[in-house]
């Protein structure tokens, strides 16, 4: 029988090589010609809004952007393929997309003779989409599953059935996580599960990754039991055998029917044995309800789910779940490199897939954007920050109103300091006590300014350490703000939102000399062909 | 020359845990004088030319995937399906049957310049057809696996 044996085809292999294709902008072309036109999420075709007149389009870091244009309210068919949700306006200067997103929002009277029609940028869709909870079939029901934390959470239980202090010892030789359990003959390491008012049959999968030693005997690696007193006894066990592999990280696994019909709280007992012969060594342990995801389907039971403890992911993984689950039809891809800072992944509750999302970026591992053109529209994330370093040599944003230097683009300047929420030093606590925070002891003249921000539950020390780095400055109560306005169009494929840009102003008391800022925001005028940029002080204390 | 292993970039943008399970996933067989060179940025079948490298022989039509389901295992999803069996089939244009490419067919499948490619595999050596069931069988871990990090 002729047969194609498929290969193990790993997804993770090829996230380094994932790169966005898109034509480099055209430059050199002043003043710049702007075209609208109304399209489908695919970049079809639909109308040319050739009597646009556009307003402002306003494009901030970590958001979508928003658009708005007239048009005259006489040109009715026109006016009527602009389906709020259902079709996109594309803005494009030179050929070079600018903006992209559906309409949202009309206005109108009888005295103007145009009618406004206002839309958001294509991130604004996952605002809309909303993620349920089905992943809860991933649960693992062990606490410190994969001993991150020692030995927390477990405790030790002969085959009898008799409770005590774990016996097992960590150990560093691991697969996934910091350390591991060796168990010699006699030590064991155990929980108890306790269940809450399931009130329906489920299958109970426990599954050990373990390292065997060649010499170890065969026996009894896992038991599974349940007492009789909160529901109908059960047993089941499974074996280390002697075609156990040795030597390399394996599975060893076992399932047990369990009767929750019959008491409020049902209680088992996994617990993994050490063998005669030689250590074995357990990298994590899995305690999984199989076909959870179709038992959460079944509105006739009430599922009351046990404080989970969740499979950590990657950062990626986590956003191109979100992008990829909020579906096709948005035209929306994600490029997403591994960054290495596990997060979980929290879908304990419907919630939209923007709001999951600003939860990843809450504690400032990364950042993302949006890399459009007519057809393409992908996410992209970038670790730590988006952006790029614009040499001073390439460009230096010059006002004129300054004899610094030649003036190279921006007409005026405004600058803003308002310091009614300082942020010397930020501290953001978590669970367990962990505290992240984050210094710069130059700031504020060295004079000592702190300020709190809660951290979200389930975050590490090190996303905690970020997110108090990020909002050390990210408060623009608390720090300078400049914005340079009247910058000729030709520099917006130069300088983009998340990029370092040197400044130089000269102008009485305020004496800025090639001093690096972040572009945080960006205010396009079509009309004009002009932008300014709100500015925040380089680099990140 | 050695077995060409693909995961087009559109698996890694399109495929996770919730959309896997309802996904519109398909096969299909590249016949032994293929010269389809897969590689990670090919959006579409069409990019492979089907035309003139997909087997062509009496009974042969490209098949579903069917069981699908993503489970968590061992710190990574697996993208698990059931393996295919494309039926007896003889010799005739095609001889053999040298790889496979899985993709999410768009509408009623039959514009490959909407079909989008998942993953292709392009073996050293062909299997020649013999009557016998035609049967692609998944490694261990599945279609395609995900790990945590």
């Amino acid at each position: 029988m002729p047969t194609l044996t498929a290969p193990e085809l790993d997804m993770g292999m090829d996230v380094s090589t994932s790169v966005i294709d898109i034509p480099p902008p055209p430059h050199g072309a002043s003043p710049g010609v702007w075209t609208f036109n109304v399209r489908s999420r695919t970049g079809t075709q639909i109308a040319a809004l050739e009597l646009a007149d556009p307003g402002g389009i306003s494009e901030r870091l970590l958001d979508w952007p928003v658009f708005d244009l007239g048009y005259p309210k006489t040109e009715t068919d026109t006016l009527e393929l602009c389906s709020e949700w259902v079709v996109e306006v594309h803005a494009e200067r030179n050929g070079r997309l600018m903006f992209a997103g559906p309409f949202v929002g009309y206005q109108g009277s009888a005295k103007e003779g145009s009618r406004r029609r206002s839309a958001i940028g294509v991130l604004g869709y996952l605002d809309h989409r909303v993620r349920l909870a089905e992943e809860l079939v991933v649960v693992n029901f062990f606490r410190n599953p994969r001993f991150d934390d020692g030995l927390e959470g477990w405790v030790g239980r002969t085959p009898a059935g008799v409770s005590g202090p774990p016996t097992g010892t960590l150990d560093e030789d691991t697969e996934t996580g910091t350390q591991s359990v060796r168990l010699d003959d006699g030590e064991s390491i155990a929980q108890a599960l306790l269940f809450t008012a399931f009130h329906f049959d489920f299958t109970l999968k426990i599954t050990a990754r373990v390292k065997v030693d060649a010499d170890v005997e065969p026996g009894v690696f896992i038991t599974v039991d349940v007492p009789g007193v909160s529901a109908t006894a059960g047993y089941t066990s499974a074996m280390i055998t002697a075609d156990t592999p040795r030597g390399v990280w394996t599975n060893v696994e076992c399932s047990i029917d369990v009767d929750g019909t019959t008491q409020p709280n049902i209680v088992i007992y996994p617990a993994f044995h050490g063998l005669p012969g030689g250590p074995v060594i357990v990298d994590h342990c899995v305690a999984e309800i199989t076909h959870l995801r179709d038992l959460l389907a079944d509105n006739s039971i009430n599922v009351d789910l046990p404080e989970p403890v969740r499979p950590q992911l990657d950062y990626s993984r986590v956003v191109s779940n979100i992008v990829a689950a909020a579906g096709s039809d948005l035209n929306l891809g994600i490029s997403a490199p591994i960054i290495g800072q596990l997060t979980t992944d929290d879908k304990g509750a419907p919630q939209t897939a923007w709001d999951a999302l600003k939860k990843q970026l809450e504690p400032g591992a990364f950042e993302i954007d949006v890399v459009a053109s007519r057809y393409v529209r992908t996410l992209v994330t970038a670790a730590p920050r988006i952006g790029r370093d614009i040499p001073a040599e390439e460009l230096v944003l010059t006002p004129n109103v300054t004899d610094a230097g030649p003036a190279n683009c921006a007409v005026d300047y405004a600058r803003t300091i308002t310091a009614t929420r300082p942020r010397g030093r930020v501290w953001c606590p978590g669970d367990d006590g962990m505290v992240g925070q984050a210094y710069d002891p130059d700031a504020w003249g060295g004079f000592l300014l702190e300020d709190v921000i809660p951290g979200e539950a389930g975050l590490t020390l090190d996303q905690l350490n970020g997110m108090a780095r990020t909002n050390l400055r990210k408060d623009s109560g608390s720090v300078e703000v400049l914005v340079l306005t009247d910058i000729d169009g030709d520099l917006l494929d130069t300088v983009r939102n998340g990029d370092r840009v040197a400044v130089s102003i000269d102008d009485a008391d305020l004496q800025l000399d090639e001093v690096v800022f972040r572009v945080v925001a960006r205010d396009i005028d079509p009309v004009s062909d002009t932008f300014q940029v709100t500015l925040n002080p380089e680099p990140v204390p | 020359m050695s077995t060409i292993e693909v995961v087009h970039r559109e698996a890694f943008q399109s495929i996770c845990g919730d959309t896997w399970p309802t996904a519109d996933l398909w096969c299909l067989i590249w016949s032994e004088t293929s010269t389809a060179a897969p590689a990670v940025g090919d959006r579409f079948v069409a990019a492979l030319s089907p035309d003139v490298n997909e087997l062509v022989t009496d009974g042969y039509e490209r098949q579903p995937l069917v069981g699908l389901a993503a489970t968590w295992d061992t710190n990574r999803l697996k993208y698990l399906a059931d393996n295919l069996d494309f039926g007896n089939l003889e010799p005739g244009d095609s001889t053999g049957a040298k790889g496979y490419s899985v993709y999410i067919r768009s509408g009623d499948g039959s514009d490959d310049t909407l079909n989008r490619l998942l993953a292709t595999v392009i073996f050293d050596t062909a299997q020649t057809l013999d009557g016998e069931p035609l049967v692609v069988a998944w490694a261990a871990d599945g279609v395609l696996t995900d790990p945590a990090s």
